[in-house]
């Protein structure tokens, strides 16, 4: 009877010291994923309910709840995407290196590559929907694609001479279509994209984007925050004031009309009378933005940039 | 029996030459005090890694060709409102400047806002425009501060130069580890105080001056190793007043002490003979060496003193007391530097001159402490008021060995097993919290509330910059130039992508992520070109203005360096982080490519975590085998080893909750405490028991058997158990975090190893030990 009790007690360390000095693993920690805060974010749209981004390295996110959550869309490339364009709330183009274009035919969630060229070293900077069937994508050294099935095949076209980079393509309420790029280039087209005419320099630097306002006429931005509006169809140019603090990349529109446009060190500008003027917006961070889109709130938008997105809100008060 | 018989051939010898013996070690002493002025300091960095381990190889081998960012960062904090004032950049001109001529530094690497190298860009309608972020006019009035404000913020350095709240500016330099003129080694120790001496001189009106960088780093280390040596003048203090308390007797006092002393200046003095040094970590064995001396001294005074009380004379109490105690002592030695041996398991070469230092340190007491303290006594005899004191002394603490002999006794013995039993399965369940690596934030070496973690906090909380990385070699084969291969680059862009998605993970810089920026930069800084081109030729365009003193390329662009800066250094996260490293590269083979762990502070800490996780196991093993088969040896009896090991292995596991609790680390510091504290604690058991065995020889009863052992060796071992743990406790203090926690722990050890001595040991007496069945019969002679 002593003896076992002895024993048991030399069993019972033995087990403990045992199990004491087995291999000790922590909690298990999150799997890798691939998340929207680390990824360089280039371009963002709505396809109705849905937010759609897409950029760096083929990685598109999607969000159904305005951003609260973001789900990784597999997009079955790794070329970088510059563009994204939606026709409705199901349509869908994203554009980007190696010339690759993929289409979407339930609003962001599911892509098919449908074009590639990377041979050619040419990158495709921007996409537009003129209806429903007839979609035009552009790009680096005067790359110029049209599809008229809605995106399912495409064909290369040389509009203007020279080797320009088409950096942005916009089709205004009118139906006029419009490129800019590189250098001051301007381009238009008033038959839906069959011919397309030079437009006189109205400044010497690049534009990174066109915005075609709700409330008509046309905004172009780009280097050095150069801000420019036009009110007949490009034939004449404003400056805009506000600009001018460093280069803008990409811009959006609230659904009430406001004007947010985002660019280099934390460059976040808005504007609630129609592209009138524009005031910074304190965004806190000197984080690189790149895109806007709108947000079913009077007034908000979300920006989109290096490994972030915020929702930011035009100052109220001002002459609508 | 045998062993006896050589015991008294010994104890015969050395006291029939006592004089001789004594000349001999004195003139031993002599050369090796000598010896021991010949020891230098050595911390080698090389020493403290385990150098053998797969990623260590990697670290050795790229470790020329990428450096150590030996670089210095002093950062000037502003406490109210920003940067912008002229008084602000007077301070950040004047530390620039007195950074320029520190020692060792290489001056064109001086970056601050005020060095040339610090140039803004900014790309206009006709190509780019640039200049000195300070304009070369620069006289601090408003307008040229606001000029300064605007070109900050174009120059990209905000994070880097200007901290993100533009409360605070950096001042970098690179320090060269040898000069090249004169081919002089770099004295660390002098540019930590030089650059101390710039704190001193420009903290004040609202501005705080944080320093940090490898060279501050050795410098603080030094200086914490060095009071260390306080820290033994305050054992020896502490100890020789208990001494003196406890003996009661100025000469046994010195006597022990000096005793105790002589091996640690026989070990200091054969140090350099063997070709070894000193370092932060096995600076700790002298108090080691000298608690076990005066451990052992205590047992032999004590073991004396009883017999001159009971009426012999010096000579032969002397000759008695050795050979009671030769056995056991030697017996318990041979444990002590077997448990130091088991150490040399741990293949880090720090560790393992611990482990022999320590052994050979015990080795050389068997000769100082059984053989010349024995004589020593010889010489001396007490007065009649001392013996008087003495015999007093024996008996005054009775009445707590009458009361502890109980714990042979079955019933409290059953209370003692019941209560050790929930004792270690608490320390079981918390024991399971324990993680592997350091715990703290900053440089493991020093406390996290010391100055120089305090500045690293500083400065990774208000700049983008990291403390904690881990590198991955990229290295091709037959590829003439990865850098401009668009496949390798891109695997390589892919991976920084990956990893910068790893939980825990704070950031990633490689060459590809810096080309892509290179290539927007030239397709006029719009971020739609941040990608890498398949033409090989613009792909070299993106790539040239990226300096191989970045630390990602080498000269010809075959191996490439991608740092993946960590969120902390914890254990677990490093850990994970190289398991999705290995995870990327199991996924991605190929011919050209080969990413290869691991360099960078969190590659040494990974490595260093996966060699002590995987020795822990087998060094208990050999630990607890050693020691056991030792005891079985000496005990001819597996039960008399169960009492002795149990509460040793119970012991162990408490060692490993409280540190859990203390938030302590499993590291190359901490993981040999359960060695020393173990092959330390097993005397107690080893000293009483073997008492213990002698009395139940006799026939007598257990506790009677137990109230005689604790009689005659409780009190030198409870007197040990105090003294060792203040030696050891001394060094809770001490300014280096590595020697802190092993002295917690260690003294934790000695106290605890000594209550299951004396508690647990006899209860499970009572269980597990047989009467013998012939009383009296074979009792061994002495």
């Amino acid at each position: 009877m002593n003896k076992s009790i002895g024993l048991i007690f030399a069993v019972f360390v033995a087990l403990s010291v045992g199990y004491a000095f087995s291999a000790r693993k922590g909690p298990p920690l999150p799997a890798t994923e691939i998340s929207l805060n680390n990824a360089l974010l280039l371009d963002a749209q709505r396809a109705g309910a849905r937010l759609v981004a897409v950029g760096e390295r083929g990685y598109i996110f999607a969000s159904d709840d305005e951003g609260s959550s973001w789900q990784l869309v597999a997009s079955g490339v790794s070329a970088t995407l510059t563009g994204v364009a939606f026709a409705d709330e199901r349509l869908g183009i994203a554009v980007g290196h190696d010339a690759t274009i993929l289409r979407s035919e339930d609003g962001g969630r599911s892509w098919q590559q449908v074009f590639s060229a990377p041979d050619q070293l040419r990158p495709l900077l921007d996409v537009a929907f003129i209806d429903a069937a007839r979609v035009v994508a552009v790009g680096a050294y005067g790359a110029y694609f049209e599809s008229f099935d809605g995106g399912r095949t495409w064909a290369e076209r040389q509009i203007v001479d020279g080797d320009r980079h088409y950096n942005a393509v916009a089709r205004l309420a009118d139906g006029t279509l419009m490129i800019a790029g590189e250098a001051g280039t301007l381009l238009r087209s008033a038959d839906q994209g069959g011919n397309w005419e030079t437009l006189p320099p109205a400044y010497a630097g690049s534009y990174f984007g066109i915005l075609p306002l709700v409330r008509g006429g046309v905004l172009v931005y780009g280097m050095r925050g150069t801000l420019l509006r036009s009110d007949d169809r490009g034939d004449s140019w404003q400056t805009v004031p506000g600009g001018g603090a460093g280069s803008l990349f990409g811009g959006g529109q609230t659904v009430d009309g406001g004007i947010v446009l985002v660019g280099q060190n934390g460059l976040v500008l808005g504007s609630r009378d129609g592209a009138a003027s524009f005031v910074r917006l304190p965004v806190a961070g000197s984080r690189l933005w790149t895109a806007a889109a709108a947000l079913p709130v009077a007034g908000e938008a979300m920006i989109f940039g290096e490994g972030a997105f915020e929702r930011v809100k035009l100052a109220s008060g001002e002459k609508q | 029996m045998k062993t006896n018989s050589v015991v008294t051939a010994i104890g015969q010898i050395l006291f029939g030459w006592r004089r001789s013996f004594l000349a001999l070690f004195v003139l031993i002493s002599l050369a090796l005090t000598w010896s021991a002025t010949q020891l230098r300091v050595d911390a080698g960095f090389q020493k403290m890694i385990p150098l053998k381990h797969e990623y260590m190889q990697t670290f050795t081998e790229y470790q020329k060709t990428f450096g150590g960012a030996n670089r210095v960062l002093l950062a000037l904090r502003i406490d109210e409102g920003d940067i912008y004032t002229p008084a602000f950049f007077a301070t950040l001109k004047a530390v620039t400047d007195e950074v320029f001529f520190l020692p060792g530094v290489e001056r064109a690497s001086v970056t601050s806002l005020f060095t040339p190298n610090v140039r803004f860009i900014e790309v206009v309608e006709d190509g780019f425009a640039g200049g000195n972020v300070i304009p070369a006019d620069f006289a601090g009035t408003p307008e040229d501060l606001e000029e300064v404000r605007a070109n900050v913020l174009k120059s990209g350095r905000v994070g880097r130069l200007v901290s993100n709240d533009f409360k605070g500016a950096l001042v970098s330099a690179e320090l060269l580890e040898v000069d090249p003129s004169t081919g002089a080694r770099l004295d660390y120790a002098a540019v930590a105080g030089k650059l101390e001496e710039i704190r001193s001189r420009h903290q004040k009106d609202g501005v705080t001056v944080h320093i940090i960088g490898f060279a501050k780093a050795v410098g603080d280390i030094t200086e914490g190793a060095r009071a260390v040596l306080i820290f033994f003048v305050v054992a020896f203090a502490i100890t020789a007043v208990l001494l003196y308390l406890y003996s009661g007797s100025a000469k046994l006092t010195a006597v022990a002490l000096v005793c105790a002393m002589i091996p640690v200046v026989w070990l200091l003095g054969l140090l350099p003979l063997l070709g070894f040094g000193i370092d932060p970590m096995s600076i700790l064995v002298p108090f080691l060496i000298f608690s076990i001396g005066v451990s052992h001294a205590v047992q032999m005074t004590n073991a004396w003193q009883l017999e001159v009380v009971g009426g012999a004379d010096g000579l032969t109490a002397a000759h008695k007391s050795f050979l009671k105690l030769f056995m056991p002592g030697a017996m318990a030695l041979l444990a002590n530097a077997l448990g130091f041996m088991v150490i040399l398991y741990i293949e880090i070469d720090m560790v393992r001159e611990l482990a022999i230092t320590a052994s050979l340190g015990v080795a050389l007491m068997i000769v100082t402490n059984k053989m010349l303290l024995t004589i020593l006594l010889s010489w001396m005899d007490l007065s009649p008021a001392e013996r008087l004191r003495s015999a007093g002394r024996k008996h005054s603490g009775d009445w707590l060995w009458v009361w502890l002999k109980r714990a042979a006794a079955p019933k409290p013995a059953l209370a003692i097993l019941v209560a050790a039993a929930v004792l270690l399965a608490i320390g079981t369940w918390q024991s399971r919290d324990l993680r592997t690596g350091d715990l703290g934030k900053g440089i493991p070496e020093l406390h996290d509330d010391s100055r120089y973690n305090k500045d690293t906090a500083a400065i990774v909380d208000s700049f983008s910059i990291g403390v904690d990385v881990l590198s991955v070699i990229a290295q091709s084969r037959n590829v003439n130039g990865a850098c401009t291969d668009f496949t390798i680059m891109d695997t390589l862009d892919r991976f920084e992508s990956t990893m910068r998605n790893v939980h825990g993970v704070q950031g990633v810089l490689s060459l590809p992520g810096m080309a892509k920026t290179v290539n927007a930069g030239w397709n006029e800084g719009n971020p739609r070109w941040r990608v890498l081109s398949r033409d090989p030729s613009i792909l070299a365009q993106s790539v040239t203005p990226i300096d191989t003193g970045s630390g990602l390329l080498d000269t010809d662009c075959n191996a490439m360096q991608i740092m993946i800066f960590t969120r902390d250094h914890q254990g677990t996260t490093i850990a994970h982080v190289v398991e999705e490293v290995k995870k990327f590269i199991a996924a991605n083979p190929s011919e050209n490519l080969e990413l290869k762990l691991a360099s960078g502070n969190v590659g040494v800490m990974v490595a260093t975590n996966e060699a002590v996780d995987a020795a822990e196991v087998t060094m208990l093993l050999l630990l607890f085998g050693s020691i056991g088969l030792l005891c079985l040896i000496e005990f001819r009896s597996w039960r008399a080893t169960l009492c002795i090991i149990l509460p040793l292995a119970i012991v162990a596991v408490l060692c490993n909750a409280l540190m859990a609790i203390l938030g302590i680390g499993l590291k190359v510091s901490t993981l040999p405490v359960i060695a020393l504290g173990v092959g330390v604690g097993v005397d107690y058991g080893i000293y009483l028991y073997e008492r213990m065995a002698h009395e139940l020889h006799k026939g007598v009863s257990l506790p009677a058997a137990f109230l005689e052992a604790l009689r005659q060796r409780g009190t030198a071992i409870g007197f040990t158990a105090a003294t060792m743990a203040i030696g050891v406790g001394t060094w809770a203090f001490s300014a280096l975090k590595f020697q802190a926690d092993m002295g917690i722990l260690l003294a934790f050890m000695f106290v605890v190893n000594m209550a299951g001595a004396i508690l647990l040991l006899p209860a499970l007496a009572a269980f597990l030990i047989k009467r013998p069945a012939h009383p009296a019969g074979k009792a061994a002679g002495h």
